[in-house]
């Protein structure tokens, strides 16, 4: 009866996906949230074969998370229908990568929209019941650009970082109430959006993001799981990842030299 | 190349009041020629700007424009160009702040606050950069609150934190085109902004707060202006704002949320037995 309610937004895919899958073997309900209907059918079925027992709940809800007004409604029903969560995962996201100049307002404006307005909703929404309750755990899904800026990713580092911005003064916030924030700052991760953006990805970005190289969406799952059981609240999966985070922020001066001197190198 | 020497000619938004303003001032005195852009044009501030020029080469301009739609501020740093020339420093000061916990703050409380802060900052990277010649130097008026965050300050610092992350990435993107990037991160100063937020300050942004100091509008202009004379890529006026800059960077994040949480829960228990007995004396 008391199964751990697990929500993730972005679940159908990456490493919404990867969490769903391995909380889903795990015994916990899981409930997907995501935009694309077909990609959520599969992703669910594909979480109901891992169950562990037959009355485990997988549920899917099919909204755009930028749509607040369906967001909205559909979040109330579903929490009515399955409960407050236990745990809920931030992990919708989208990336654009250009040159400063060439990313539009418009395009900078979406990347804003989707990674840190619509996961703001989500959690507000989230928070009375949990609050009420006492307990839970709220985790952003944010990214190793969230820590440091990388060649080519003005929008998606500014939006990442307001990510961690916002999270640290909303767990101050929950302090007294029982309510954890965390963050996850993963690197580079075989995902759909990766694979999308590889097609276009500037030679400078891909140079600098193979210096951390690329992790599997269920390897990085089971480093989050085991980084949110330890109630960590900034998640870095990886070695290299994290310890190019720990230099990035301890040296940002020498972090940013290098890293313009290796690209003057490469690209002139 | 560090710019050492006073820049010709100054671009700076939010330049109707308190920072903007106090630097516009500065570089008039140095003889630069300044255009500033704002809401709104006040007349007499203008006319302050404009009794520091000396030399009939020299110049300053007002330009109301919001820095939240990207064709207004365009066109006003269009305009400025073509009367003063390409700008070889612009310092983007234009900010605001609602301060309130997290469930309290609107959508569009929220948004307002990332459009002027994070937005209004890249809207006038854009305007600049586009412009600017090798040289050049575009500075961006973060916050102390963009290393760390506050109680109560969750769109304020996911706004300061994205100037900080744009500051980042415009650093690795215009270093080989010879324009360099500055953040400048201040902590509590003495400006309209600021005064009008502690009327309705929470408690324990207050205590908080205390850790990065308060300084006055003259203090913190001096170190800025000696930050951007030296072409410093993180400009943080205030030693105590230096001390919290520097513990935040080394020291674990283990230790420091536990300094931190511990303060915020001794203040919100402060607040409880205030209540409490507040409540005891009127039943």
């Amino acid at each position: 009866m008391n199964r751990r309610k697990i929500y993730i937004t972005g679940g159908s895919s990456g490493i919404g996906l990867g969490l769903a899958r391995r909380f889903a073997r795990r015994g916990c309900d899981v409930v997907l949230i995501a935009r694309d209907a077909a990609k959520l059918d599969s992703a669910v079925s594909s979480c109901k074969a891992l169950r562990k027992s037959e009355d485990q709940e997988v549920e899917g809800v099919s909204v755009d998370i930028t749509d607040y007004e369906n967001l909205h409604g559909s979040l109330k029903q579903i929490f009515a229908r399955c409960g407050v969560p236990d745990l809920i995962i931030l992990s919708a996201g989208t990336a654009a990568n250009a040159s400063f100049l060439d990313t539009t307002a418009a395009a900078f404006d979406h990347v804003m929209n989707v990674n840190l307005f619509a996961s703001r909703e989500v959690a507000r929404a989230a928070l009375p019941a949990m609050i009420e309750r006492g307990s839970g755990q709220i985790a952003f899904v944010s990214s190793m650009a969230g820590c440091t800026g990388i060649y080519g990713y003005s929008a998606y580092s500014a939006s990442k970082f307001a990510i961690n911005g916002m999270a640290q003064a909303l767990s101050q916030e929950l302090l007294a109430t029982g309510v954890s924030v965390h963050v996850i700052c993963p690197s580079e991760v075989s995902t759909p959006m990766i694979e999308q953006e590889s097609r276009s990805v500037l030679p400078q970005t891909r140079f600098l993001k193979d210096l951390v190289g690329t992790m599997e969406p269920n390897v990085v799952a089971a480093k989050i799981e085991r980084g949110l059981s330890r109630g960590q609240r900034t998640i870095v999966p990886g070695f290299r990842a994290s310890l190019m985070t720990s230099l990035a922020r301890c040296f940002p001066g020498v972090f940013a030299w290098c890293s313009a001197r290796l690209l003057h190198w490469k690209f002139g | 190349m560090p710019q050492t020497t006073t820049p010709r000619t100054v671009f700076i938004t939010g330049g109707m009041s308190g920072l903007g303003k106090a630097l516009a001032l500065q570089y008039l005195a140095r003889g630069a020629s300044v255009a500033v852009f704002d809401l709104q044009v006040d007349a007499e501030v203008l006319a302050a700007l404009r009794g520091l020029c000396r030399v009939d080469s020299q110049q300053a301009l007002a330009y109301a424009a919001n820095v939240t739609r990207f064709e207004e501020l365009d066109a006003a740093v269009e305009e400025a160009e073509a009367a003063l020339g390409k700008p070889e420093l612009a310092i983007s000061c234009a900010g605001i702040n609602r301060a309130f916990p997290f469930e309290a703050l609107t959508g569009a409380q929220f948004e307002q606050v990332m459009s002027v802060n994070m937005l209004g900052s890249r809207n006038f990277a854009q305007a600049v950069l586009s412009r600017m010649e090798r040289g050049a130097r575009l500075a961006l008026v973060a916050s102390m609150a963009g290393f760390v965050a506050n109680y109560s300050y969750a769109a304020y610092s996911a706004s300061k934190f994205a100037v900080v992350g744009l500051g980042r990435v415009l650093r690795l993107e215009y270093k080989p085109k010879g324009i360099e990037i500055s953040l400048i991160c201040p902590p509590e100063v003495d400006t309209p902004m600021v005064e009008d937020e502690l009327k309705h300050m929470h408690p324990v942004s207050k205590a908080l707060k205390r850790f990065g100091g308060s300084l006055s509008l003259d203090q913190a202009i001096r170190e800025i202006l000696r930050g951007l004379d030296r072409g410093r890529g993180v400009i943080i006026p205030g030693g105590k704002a230096k001390v919290t800059y520097f513990c935040n960077r080394y020291l674990p994040d283990v230790l420091m949320n536990a300094v931190v949480d511990r303060i915020v829960r001794s203040v919100l228990r402060e607040m409880q037995d205030e209540e409490a007995r507040v409540r005891g004396k009127s039943p």
